[in-house]
């Protein structure tokens, strides 16, 4: 076993001479004026101000930026519903029907014409189902087993 | 010191002892309440189509306290809005902050508006215009809006509450030349938006049925005229067409005779129609059997009057199938006289006539059915033909769905459904529950003598290749301003339902005050072929046999 003691040293300081402190022999620290001090204070409160002030007229500036984006998105909902009602119009019968008849020169079939082929309703197959594989039907098999032994006791 | 102390003093003033009302008055000059307008709920056909949608436009108001010289203002605005000075300067004298000067104005008046460069003087908002795109589509059943976007007509006013939604609230400070502040805005209420109707109309029908009224009011210079298709089944109105019509774009400004929807606000007297109720009422009573038959030498005097057929033909011994064949008012007179007054009356009001068929459209009035004791003279031979009673478009049409399901009446609607603004179907409207007016084994019978109308008797013109029709026409004289009836004047009708076996539309053609040949049979039978042929093909209703 090895022990771990704490190692320590002691080193020798030099103090200074009271005397010669006390005498003034080092020189004194400037004290800042008053003036100073109460500038440096409100440049210290109003700096706060400042960047509020900032920030509210930069918030101010995107407002009326939101604003003019509103009345862009107002222009184009109303340019769409103006759009609406052109498709609207475009696709009314009456002028699918004019366009047919005076440009495409079509006609109104005669009953002759038209047959009606009428279809027994679809039914849907039915999905055969998907036969369990080997290991399925075994894992069913031991699941079973379990259960029966579950209840027997 | 004294301008030290007097500057402290008045400073405590204001922010001390005045401080609340300047907050508030300061408030006021900078917040606003703003009305957030919900937009009015849509009109689509039945398959979703818009039929009634909003456009937004800009309207113009004033600043009267922005305005130094009224009388110059006035004289340079009030040409570009197409009003007088004095009309303007009026208006300016409204209000303090705000007049109206124009609402909803064209993108081009705006922009001669604008060049002026009033700056603070006028203002633009922003409203919701009502459009109709299908133009005069439709316009009886759609009705109309007015320059606040309240429903004042058809569906447009029976759904008010539906459509218009409700408006929200928002507070927002604004600068000083009225910007709103984004930022300070508050929704104090949401705006409910206006849910949108799914109404019963097809477009497409609607088309077909107005093209063939419009063909036939050229031809026969009517001077007004109807048709209307129902579902039989579940009596949802899939067209709904009147003459002369009006542009509900601009409905405000027609002629108020115009925005009457005459297929339910306007009684007629309907003519050889009615002897198809007659004849259901007399079998379904017992009192005649169907092969009874009735000697008609083409006139019957009844009470001192004389009865006389349209024709003046003789139709010698005829069943009450041939009575309706031929449409022989003395043979409809005699089984009348069999039925009764009372239970003729009775049968009358089990069919619904005498009151409105609950429609949810305006105005729909309740016919006139006078009791029994009201029937004066040949009051009950007159009424068997049609001529003496009073009924709407409508309620024919109604009537006769209870021959096509079994003897029972369904109730009439437009409206199929409401949906939110997501698309959601929030309430939907089926078919109701109707009333039974006859046994069903007469409602077949019926049905097979109106076949027999249309094959070999006065509508033959109503034949449509491949479908058994089943119809009755019906030619009747208009009521004269001083008593009687007018010789000159008719109403020309066909009541038709197809296919015969098993009845899925109900179509009734009216035209009112033709000129030249007025018979229904000659006139109003080929509208009917028309609409009916179309619209079965366009609904996908196989033919019953092929051509």
């Amino acid at each position: 076993m090895v022990a771990v003691a704490a190692r320590t040293r002691t080193y020798p300081v030099l103090m200074p001479d009271r005397g010669a402190r006390d005498a003034g022999a080092l020189p004194r620290r400037r004290r800042s004026s008053p003036m100073m001090r109460v500038l440096a204070a409100a440049v210290l409160l109003a700096l706060p101000a400042i960047v509020y002030v900032g920030q509210s007229t930069k918030a101010a500036r995107a407002g009326y930026g939101i604003l003019t984006l509103r009345q862009d998105v107002g222009a184009l909902q109303a340019e769409h519903a103006r759009l609406l009602v052109a498709v609207t119009a475009l696709k009314s019968p009456e002028r699918i029907e004019r366009v047919a008849v005076r440009d495409l020169g079509m006609i109104k079939p005669h009953p002759q014409q038209m047959a009606a082929l009428i279809l027994p309703p679809i039914t849907l197959a039915a999905q055969p189902a998907a036969q369990p594989t080997v290991w399925q039907r075994l894992g069913a098999l031991l699941l079973r087993r379990e259960a029966q032994a579950g209840e027997s006791h | 010191m004294a301008v030290l102390a007097s500057l402290i003093l008045r400073l405590v003033q204001l922010q001390v002892v005045r401080s609340s009302r300047l907050q508030s008055i300061a408030q006021r000059q900078r917040l606003a309440t703003i009305v957030l307008e919900p937009h009015r709920g849509r009109l689509l056909d039945r398959r979703g189509r818009p039929l009634a949608i909003n456009v937004e436009s800009t309207s113009v108001y004033a600043v009267p306290s922005a305005i130094r010289d009224r009388a110059a203002f006035a004289a340079r605005i009030a040409p570009v809005l197409g009003l007088r000075e004095n009309e303007v300067l009026r208006r300016l004298q409204g209000g303090r902050h705000f007049a109206w000067l124009a609402r909803k104005v064209t993108p081009e008046l705006l922009a001669r508006i604008t060049s002026l460069a009033f700056g603070d003087q006028i203002g633009f908002r922003t409203e919701d215009r009502r459009s109709y795109p299908g133009g005069v589509s439709a316009a009886h059943l759609l009705g109309f809006v007015g320059i606040d976007n309240q429903g004042l007509a058809g569906v447009e006013l029976a759904y008010e509450p539906t459509l218009r939604g409700k408006a929200g609230e928002a507070v927002a400070a604004h600068d000083g030349i009225g910007r709103i502040l984004v930022g300070t805005q508050r929704t104090v209420e949401a705006p409910v938006h206006g849910a949108d109707l799914l109404l019963t109309i097809d477009q497409v029908i609607q088309h077909i049925a107005e093209r063939e009224l419009d063909a036939a009011m050229k031809r026969t210079r009517a001077r007004r005229g109807s048709v209307i298709v129902m579902d039989t089944r579940t009596g949802e109105i899939l067209a709904l067409a009147a003459r002369p019509v009006f542009d509900p774009n601009a409905g405000a400004v027609a002629s108020p005779e115009l925005w009457m929807n005459r297929t339910v606000s306007e009684m007629y007297e309907p003519g050889s129609t009615f002897k198809v109720f007659l004849t259901a009422a007399a079998l379904d009573s017992g009192l005649i059997r169907p092969e009874e038959q009735f000697f008609c030498d083409g006139a019957l005097k009844v009470g001192g009057h004389v009865i006389r057929d349209g024709t003046d033909r003789t139709h010698g011994w005829q069943t009450a199938s041939d009575v309706v064949k031929n449409s022989c008012n003395i043979g409809a007179a005699q089984i009348a006289s069999r039925l009764g007054r009372t239970t003729f009356y009775r049968y009358i009001r089990a069919f619904g006539f005498g009151e409105p068929s609950r429609i949810d459209l305006p105005g729909e009035v309740a016919g006139l059915v006078r009791p029994p004791s009201g029937w004066l003279g040949p009051g009950l031979a007159t009424i068997s033909f049609g001529q003496g009673i009073s009924v709407t478009p409508l309620q024919l049409l109604t009537a006769s769905t209870a021959l096509a399901n079994n003897g029972v009446v369904v109730r009439p609607y437009v409206v199929r459904g409401v949906r939110d603004r997501e698309g959601r179907m929030t309430e939907v409207a089926g078919a109701q529950p109707g009333r039974r007016a006859v046994r069903p084994e007469v409602a077949r019978a019926v049905l097979d003598i109106m076949r027999s109308a249309v094959d070999d008797g006065t509508g033959a013109l109503a034949r449509i290749d491949g479908y058994p029709v089943a119809g009755k026409t019906g030619t009747a004289q208009k009521p004269a301003a001083g008593g009687g009836y007018d010789p000159g004047r008719y109403v020309a009708s066909f009541l038709g339902l197809v296919p015969a076996d098993h009845p899925r539309l109900a179509v009734l053609v009216i035209l009112d005050e033709p000129t030249g040949p007025y018979y229904g049979g000659e006139i109003a039978a080929p509208v009917f072929r028309e609409v009916a042929a179309q619209t079965l093909w366009y609904l996908r209703i196989p033919p019953k046999n092929q051509f």
